[in-house]
């Protein structure tokens, strides 16, 4: 056990599966000499070699049909896309080929690919750096989404990514890479995919979120306790599918949901959430399912990001407005 | 007049068919006048009757 920051446990993890397959592969723009933009990949290459993490062309379309391609070929490719406002550039890599190839060839192959991105707001880049695009992947059949809050999922999160034989689209929130530790194993270990976390038990309301979000949730619930309202909060961690049973089973215990996302409103994936407890937990709600989200604008400029974006307060007053409904 | 619409959240409504109690006979104390779970109890330990 040591206290590691998460972009320090997600290095980790790719060490861990590097050393046990050798068909595990890291690549993409800077990540092999340098260690990655963010040293995610900080002295991999030195360690496992050029034949297993390597620097690629400044080329996303290019980067994520090499690893359909190695993947295809038995790999377990594991790209990095910069940011993943790039991701438009691999849009067809992804959406229009990898998470149908094993559709298209009747489950003859898998496709083991795990795409790393970095997101997230809060940490003043320049343009197309810390947009919120997971609802764009979160709707194309075949992928997995996955999110991780912090050091410990991401560690587990990651693993579990790697191992799995699905296409993964595993995005890393640029504030959540240093700006709290966690205890993390030393060892290998998993976080199960296709599970959300409950962060914080509650009794009056669930807070339903994910990525960097789920910290200010904490946070924000804290207040709240002082004041006499018992939040749970629940973390998705996987974006697609949902845990179903998870969200419901939280929803029938409080009847009070407020939905938080860093993403436009009309982007993310509350909105799924939301139809899903319209769908299966109606009969539970004492209140109308909320959703704090930021404004339905382009990314803003870096000097607009404190205005913009939802912060403690905004969870603290939804969470007040819906308990007093 | 039960013509008009009765206010109450589903958690509320799944509650009071539950215990077989007719929410149009019920005025609510919450608010924008909505039937709270406590209206309904309140309601059951009058016996159901109307104040």
């Amino acid at each position: 056990m040591a206290k590691m920051t998460m972009v320090k446990a997600i290095t980790a993890a790719l060490d861990e599966e590097l050393s046990r397959d050798p068909k595990v592969l890291v690549f993409g723009e800077d990540v092999g000499k340098n260690g990655g933009v963010f040293r995610a990949t900080d002295k991999l290459q030195e360690k496992h070699g050029k034949d297993q993490v390597f620097d690629t062309p400044l080329a996303e379309s290019g980067i994520i049909g090499l690893s359909n391609g190695l993947a295809l070929q038995g790999f377990r490719p594991v790209p990095e896309l910069q940011f993943f406002g790039f991701v438009f550039e691999a849009f067809d890599e992804i959406a229009g080929q990898l998470a149908r190839e094993r559709f298209r060839m009747g489950g003859s192959r898998k496709m083991p690919v795990t795409i790393r991105s970095a997101f997230g707001g809060g940490v003043n880049t320049p343009e197309l750096h810390s947009d919120s695009f997971e609802g764009l992947v979160a709707q194309v059949p075949g992928l997995r989404v996955v999110c991780p809050s912090g050091p410990y999922d991401a560690k587990g999160l990651l693993i579990s990514s790697i191992r799995s034989d699905d296409p993964i689209v595993f995005l890393e929130h640029m504030k959540a890479y240093r700006s709290f530790k966690e205890e993390v194993p030393d060892d290998a270990y998993t976080v199960p995919l296709d599970k959300a976390g409950i962060k914080r038990e509650g009794k009056d309301v669930t807070i339903i979120t994910y990525g960097y979000m789920v910290r200010l949730a904490l946070q924000a619930a804290d207040e709240l306790a002082k004041e006499g309202i018992d939040a749970e909060v629940l973390d998705l961690r996987t974006l697609a599918p949902l845990d179903e049973d998870t969200i419901l089973a939280s929803v029938k215990k409080t009847g009070r949901v407020v939905l938080v996302q860093e993403a436009q409103k009309q982007a993310g994936v509350s909105a799924n959430v939301a139809a899903l407890i319209a769908e299966k937990g109606i009969l539970s709600l004492g209140a109308p399912v909320a959703r704090v989200a930021s404004p339905d604008t382009p990314y803003p400029f870096a000097q607009a990001e404190k205005a913009w974006l939802p912060n403690k307060q905004d969870i603290i007053n939804q969470v007040k407005e819906t308990v007093q409904f | 007049d039960h013509h008009l619409p009765v206010l109450a959240m589903p958690a509320v409504r799944k509650y009071a068919r539950d215990h077989s109690v007719d929410l149009t006979q019920i005025k609510g104390t919450g608010r924008h006048g909505q039937i709270l779970r406590s209206d309904v109890d309140a309601f059951l330990e009058n016996d159901g009757v109307v104040d």
